[in-house]
C-alpha cells in the first residue's frame, strides 16, 4: 500500500491521463488503473469520486449522465480544452520530475 | 478481495464532509451506478458489491445534513447573541454619557464615565475576532458595569435608579454572553 499523500500528489494526473483516450465513467476509471498498474493501486471509491468532482469544478473535466442500455445512469467523465492543457504541462513536469526522483532514489548506494 | 477496515468509511467520509448537499447527492448517485456495474461485472472485487457503498454513503450524508443544520442553527443563535449584546453595550454607553447630565454631580460623572469605558470594553469584546481575549474583555466589561451598578440600591438619584439597575442587568446578561 501506498502513503495517501503520494497517491493524492499524482490521483489527478492519472485521472486526467485516462479520461484522455475518451469520455469514462468512474467503475471503468478504478478498473483501468487497477489493471494498468498490475493491482498495485487500488483506487478506493471514497477518494476517486470526489476527486473527479474537485477537477469538474475546477474546469479540468466534464461530467455528464448517460443511460444506459438497462436504463439505468452512469456519470461520463471527458476531458476539458483546459484540462487537455493541464495534462499536458503535469505530465511533462511529472516525467521530469519521476526522472529525477529516479536517480536520486535506487537500490544502488550512492558513490 | 480488499480487508473490511474502518478506515475505508472514514476516508469516504472525510471526502464526502469536504462536500456541498448537492455534490454529496451526487456522488451517492454514483455510488450506486459504481455498485451495479460492479455487480454486474463478473471480474469485480466482490469487497464493492458488498460493503454498500451507497447506502453507507447515503448514511454519512444524512449525518453530515443534520450537522450542518444543528451548525446552521448554532450560527444563528450566535448571530442574535452578538447583536443583542451590542445593542445592550450601546444602550448602556449612550445612556451612560447622558444620565450624569440630568444630575449634574461630580459622582453621577465618574460612576458615568466609568460605564462608558467598561461598555466600550464589553462591545469591543463582543466583536473581538480572538476568542479567548474577546472573553475576557466583555467578561472585564460586565462585570465592571454589574460593580457601577450596584449602588443603584442605595442611591435615590436619577442616574442610579434608571441607569443603575440597567448597568446591573446588562453586566449580568453580558456575562452570560
Amino acid at each position: 500500500m501506498f502513503e495517501r499523500e503520494l497517491l493524492k500528489g499524482s490521483l489527478g494526473l492519472m485521472l486526467m491521463a485516462l479520461i484522455e483516450q475518451g469520455p469514462m465513467y468512474g467503475y471503468q476509471i478504478a478498473k483501468l488503473i487497477r489493471a494498468q498498474t498490475n493491482d498495485v493501486i487500488d483506487l478506493k471509491e471514497g477518494s476517486l469520486y470526489p476527486a473527479l468532482h474537485r477537477m469538474e469544478k475546477e474546469g479540468m473535466i466534464e461530467g455528464f449522465w448517460q443511460r444506459r442500455d438497462d436504463g439505468v445512469d452512469r456519470r461520463y467523465y471527458r476531458l476539458s480544452a483546459e484540462g487537455q492543457r493541464i495534462l499536458d504541462e503535469r505530465r511533462a513536469q511529472w516525467n521530469r520530475f519521476s526522472a529525477a526522483v529516479s536517480k536520486v532514489v535506487s537500490d544502488a548506494p550512492i558513490q | 478481495m480488499r480487508p473490511f477496515n474502518e478506515s475505508y468509511f472514514s476516508e469516504l467520509e472525510h471526502e464526502l464532509g469536504a462536500l456541498s448537499a448537492e455534490e454529496r447527492d451526487s456522488i451517492i448517485r454514483e455510488l450506486r451506478s459504481h455498485t451495479e456495474d460492479a455487480s454486474a461485472d463478473p471480474a469485480a472485487d466482490m469487497f464493492t458489491v458488498q460493503v454498500g457503498l451507497p447506502e453507507q454513503a447515503a448514511k454519512v450524508g444524512r449525518h453530515l445534513r443534520s450537522v450542518h443544520i444543528a451548525a446552521r442553527r448554532e450560527a444563528r443563535k450566535r448571530r442574535s447573541t452578538l447583536i443583542v449584546s451590542t445593542l445592550m453595550a450601546v444602550t448602556v454607553i449612550v445612556l451612560s454619557f447622558i444620565f450624569p447630565w440630568f444630575d449634574g454631580n461630580l459622582i453621577a460623572f465618574i460612576l458615568g464615565g466609568v460605564a462608558v469605558v467598561f461598555g466600550v470594553l464589553a462591545l469591543i469584546g463582543v466583536w473581538m475576532p480572538k476568542p479567548n481575549i474577546g472573553r475576557w474583555l466583555v467578561w472585564s466589561g460586565s462585570a465592571g458595569l454589574t460593580l457601577v451598578g450596584m449602588p443603584a440600591v442605595i442611591s435615590f438619584s436619577s442616574f442610579y435608579l434608571i441607569c443603575g439597575p440597567l448597568l446591573l442587568l446588562t453586566g449580568m446578561r453580558l456575562q452570560r454572553v
